[in-house]
C-alpha cells in the first residue's frame, strides 16, 4: 500500500502516491530540484515569502503545473497559520476569490475538479486526502500546532459534513516532513499536547534519558503518527493512509528543511503538496 | 531512519493500547546528515511482501491484545519466514513486548539481539533495560554480565554526551543539566550493580558522583543500604532521608513503606525511640525544597507562569533576558503580536507592527509587546538583527496558551480594564495593517 514514486518531469522531481494516481488524482510532493530560486541556485521554491523574488515563485508554480500537465488550472493556495481552520472551495466565485487571495487557514477543500490545491510546507507534515466516490480533494498543512489542533481530524470531518464524503471512500498521502528521529520539541509541547491527546505517550521518545522522562527537555515527536492516529480517528480505514517516511532533515539533499537549514537567519524554500482531479 | 512501515507500529498501539511499545528510543542527538537517497527501488518486493503482510496484521490481530499471545505469534512468524526483510522490527517490537510482559528471558535476549543488530552496537536504553533485567533475573553469571554492559553503558554515554550538540532550544544552563542528569542515572545504574556485586568502593565512588550531578532518590537510597551495611549509621540514615524526600517530591518510584522503615531503624539504633525523626525529615525536606527553587530559578524554567489565569500577573523574559512585570501594564492597552522566526506572514507584518509602534511613541497610555512563541530560543535574537527590527520582543512563557492562540500571527488587544478588546488571526496583505491596528486601538480605548 506504501507506494510511492520519485519522478522527473519538466525537470522537476517530483515524489507521486501511486494509489492516489491509480484512483483518478493528480498528486505530487515537490523536492528542492528544477526551479529558478536561489535557495540555492535553481531551486523550487513554491512558498510566497519575502526572501524569494515573487517571480521566481510564479515561475515556479508555473513549471509545477506545466510539469503535471495541468498549466491552465488555477493553483490554490493558502495562507498558512499553524491553525486548525479548513477553508472551503464550491463555487466559481469562491474559486476566484481564493485565487485572488489566499484565504487563511491550514486546509483546503473542494469539491471542484477544475483545481489545483497546494500546501507549503519545509519541514511540517503535507498531507493530501482524495474521495475516490466523489472526487473531492483536500490539502492540510499540519505543523504541531495544527496536529494539536486537530487539522487533519478537521479535513475530513469538513469534507463529511460539507461535501458529501464517506471516510472509507477517502485516501490520504502523507509527504516528507520532519520525522520522529530528528523532531525534537520542549517539554512545554509535550504538555499541551497530553492536555488534549490521550495519545500523547505513544507520539513521543526520549532519547538517551534513563529517569524523569518528559521532564528533561529532550523528547522528539512523531508528528506524521500523531496525525496517521488522527486520520484513523476520522474514519479512515488504515489501509487507506500512505505515508512516504521521508524525513526532511535525514535527506536534506532532497528536501527543504526550516530546522536544518536554520530558517530563522537563512533563506529556506517551502516545497508544496499538491493535489487535484485528473479529467 | 525511517520506518517502512508505520501500520505495524500502529496496529500493536492499538492492538495492545501500549504506551510503552510505540516508544522509540533513539539516542542519536545530533540529527543525521543525508543518507542515501530513497527510491522506490528501496521498497521491498509488493508481491512476494503482500503476503506476509496480511499474514502479520492477521497474527496480531487475532492476538488479542495479550503480549504472550503475540509474541509466540510473531515467534511462530520468523519461523516461517525467516528470511523476513522486518526481521528486525519485528524483534524489536518483541523485546518491548517481553519487557511489558516481565518476560525476562526474552527480554534479555531479544535486547542482545539487537545491540548484535544495531548500527553501532551501543543503544542507550538497550543497554540500560539489559542491566535491569539481568539484575532482576539474577541467575549465576547475570550480575558480572549486567557489569559489563553497566561499563558499556557509561563509556557509550560518557562519548554521546561529548558529540552531542546543545538543542537550540535549551540555555546552556538547561543543557548542562540534561547532561548532568543522563550521566547521573548512567552512574546510578552502573553503582546499583557494584553493590550488588559487593564492589563497595567503587559502587561507592559511582553512587557519590551520580548523587552530586543530579540527586535522584535511586542513588540515595542505594548509597543508604550501602553505608548500613558498612554500619555507617548516621550518614546511611542522612541518605535514606534525602531518597524519602526526593521520592515524594518528584516522580521516582521507590518503596516508599521500606524508605519508612529504614529512617526509622536506622534513627532508632542512635536514640531510644522516633521522637525527633520527623523534625529531621521536616528539615530535610525544606533544605531540598530551597535547593530545587534556586537550581530551578538557575534554569529559566519552561513551566514559567504556568497555571496562572491573570495575565498582569505573567513574568515575561524580554529577548535580552531582562523580566517584564505585566503588573506594570496593568491599565493600559496592551497590543500583543504573537509572532515567530519561522512564520512566513509574520515577516511581512513585523515591520508594520513596529511602524504601528512609532505612531504611538509618544502615547504612554499604549503599549506594545512582539510576543514570539518561537520554541527555539536563540534563534530569536539573530533574526531580528538581520531583519534590523527595534521591537519590544518578549517570550511567549505560556501567555499565548492563557489567549489560546492557535494561529501564527494572532494580534490581541487588551483594554484598560485587561479585557481582550479585539483579536485577528492570520495576515491580510491587501488591508492597511496600521491604519486597521490603530482603528482597533482607537476602539479600545472607548
Amino acid at each position: 500500500m506504501d507506494h510511492f514514486n520519485f519522478r522527473q518531469a519538466g525537470g522537476l522531481e517530483l515524489l507521486v502516491s501511486a494509489t492516489l494516481e491509480a484512483s483518478g488524482f493528480i498528486n505530487a510532493f515537490t523536492t528542492r530540484q528544477g526551479g529558478v530560486s536561489p535557495l540555492p541556485a535553481g531551486t523550487l521554491n513554491l512558498g510566497n515569502f519575502s526572501q524569494d523574488d515573487h517571480l521566481n515563485i510564479n515561475e515556479n508554480r508555473r513549471r509545477l503545473k506545466v510539469a503535471l500537465d495541468h498549466n491552465e488550472r488555477p493553483l490554490l493556495t493558502l495562507q498558512q497559520i499553524h491553525s486548525a481552520d479548513v477553508h472551503r472551495v464550491t463555487t466559481p466565485e469562491d474559486a476566484a476569490r481564493a485565487s485572488l487571495e489566499p484565504p487563511i487557514g491550514d486546509a483546503l477543500v473542494t469539491s471542484r475538479r477544475d483545481l489545483l490545491l497546494g500546501v507549503q510546507t519545509a519541514d511540517c507534515l503535507p498531507i493530501l486526502i482524495a474521495d475516490r466516490r466523489t472526487g473531492a480533494t483536500a490539502v492540510v498543512h499540519a505543523g504541531w500546532r495544527g496536529t494539536l489542533a486537530g487539522i487533519a481530524r478537521r479535513t475530513v470531518e469538513e469534507m463529511r459534513e460539507r461535501l458529501d464524503s464517506s471516510p472509507a471512500d477517502l485516501l490520504a498521502a502523507i509527504g516528507p516532513a520532519i520525522g520522529p528521529c530528528c523532531f525534537e520539541v520542549g517539554y512545554e509541547v509535550v504538555e499541551q499536547f497530553r492536555t488534549v491527546w490521550s495519545h500523547t505517550a505513544e507520539l513521543i521518545s526520549q532519547s538517551g534519558q534513563v529517569h524523569n522522562p518528559g521532564q528533561d527537555g529532550r523528547v522528539h515527536l512523531d508528528l506524521s503518527l500523531a496525525n496517521r492516529l488522527q486520520l484513523r480517528e476520522a474514519g479512515l480505514p488504515d489501509t487507506s493512509i500512505e505515508d512516504c517516511n521521508l524525513c526532511t532533515i535525514c535527506h536534506n539533499h532532497r528536501f527543504f528543511s526550516y530546522r536544518f537549514e536554520n530558517g530563522a537567519v537563512n533563506p529556506v524554500g517551502r516545497m508544496m503538496g499538491v493535489i487535484g482531479w485528473r479529467e | 531512519m525511517f520506518n517502512k512501515k508505520w501500520w505495524l507500529k500502529l496496529l500493536f498501539a492499538l492492538t495492545i493500547g501500549c504506551s510503552s511499545v510505540l516508544a522509540q528510543n533513539d539516542p542519536q542527538p545530533v540529527p543525521p546528515v543525508s543518507g542515501p537517497p530513497a527510491t522506490s527501488a528501496d521498497r521491498q518486493s509488493p508481491s512476494k511482501e503482500k503476503d506476509s503482510d496480511a499474514e502479520l496484521r492477521r497474527l496480531i490481530q487475532s492476538s488479542g491484545g495479550s503480549e504472550e499471545a503475540i509474541i509466540l505469534n510473531l515467534e511462530a512468524y520468523l519461523s516461517k519466514y525467516p528470511e523476513s526483510e522486518r526481521r528486525e522490527e519485528i524483534e524489536e517490537q518483541i523485546h518491548k513486548l517481553a519487557v511489558k510482559a516481565g518476560d525476562h528471558e526474552r527480554t534479555i535476549s531479544y535486547a542482545e539481539k539487537q545491540l548484535k543488530n544495531g548500527p553501532d552496537g551501543e543503544d542507550i536504553d538497550l543497554l540500560t533495560s539489559l542491566v535491569s533485567t539481568l539484575r532482576a533475573r539474577r541467575k549465576d553469571g547475570d550480575l558480572t554480565k549486567a557489569l559489563g554492559y553497566a561499563e558499556r553503558l557509561v563509556t557509550s554515554f560518557e562519548k554521546l554526551i561529548t558529540v552531542s550538540r546543545k538543542p537550540g532550544r535549551l540555555s546552556q544552563a538547561q543543557w548542562q543539566e540534561q547532561k548532568n542528569q543522563g550521566l547521573a542515572s548512567i552512574y546510578l545504574v552502573r553503582g546499583r550493580v557494584l553493590a550488588e556485586l559487593e564492589q563497595l568502593e567503587r559502587a561507592g565512588g559511582d553512587l557519590r558522583r551520580s548523587y552530586e550531578l543530579y540527586p535522584l532518590a535511586g542513588a540515595a537510597l542505594t548509597l543508604s543500604e550501602m553505608l548500613e551495611k558498612q554500619q555507617k549509621t548516621d550518614e546511611a540514615l542522612r541518605f535514606a532521608l534525602l531518597a524519602f524526600v526526593h521520592a515524594i517530591s518528584g516522580d521516582e518510584q521507590i518503596d516508599l513503606k521500606d524508605t519508612r522503615r529504614r529512617m526509622s531503624r536506622l534513627y532508632t539504633t542512635r536514640k531510644k525511640n522516633e521522637v525527633g525523626l520527623g523534625d529531621l525529615l521536616l528539615e530535610t525536606w525544606d533544605r531540598q525544597a530551597r535547593e530545587r527553587e534556586e537550581r530551578m530559578a538557575k534554569l529559566e524554567n519552561s513551566l514559567a507562569n504556568a497555571g496562572m489565569t491573570d495575565p498582569f500577573l505573567f513574568r515575561l523574559t524580554r529577548v535580552d533576558g531582562t523580566p517584564l512585570e505585566m503588573s506594570t501594564l496593568r491599565g493600559k492597552i496592551v497590543v500583543m503580536n504573537f509572532w515567530a522566526t519561522w512564520c512566513g506572514p509574520c515577516r511581512t507584518e513585523l515591520p508594520l507592527f513596529q511602524k504601528t509602534i512609532e505612531k504611538y511613541k509618544d502615547d504612554q497610555n499604549v503599549v506594545f509587546l512582539a510576543v514570539t512563541t518561537d520554541e527555539d530560543r536563540e534563534n530569536v535574537q539573530p533574526y531580528l538583527k538581520q531583519n534590523r527590527h527595534n521591537l519590544p520582543v518578549v517570550f511567549a512563557e505560556n501567555i499565548d496558551s492563557l489567549f489560546n492562540v492557535s494561529a501564527i500571527p494572532t494580534t490581541i488587544i487588551l483594554n484598560r480594564e485587561g479585557k481582550v478588546s479585539f483579536r485577528m488571526r492570520g495576515f491580510n496583505p491587501n488591508d492597511d495593517f496600521v491604519a486597521f491596528l490603530s482603528d482597533k486601538i482607537e476602539a479600545a480605548r472607548k
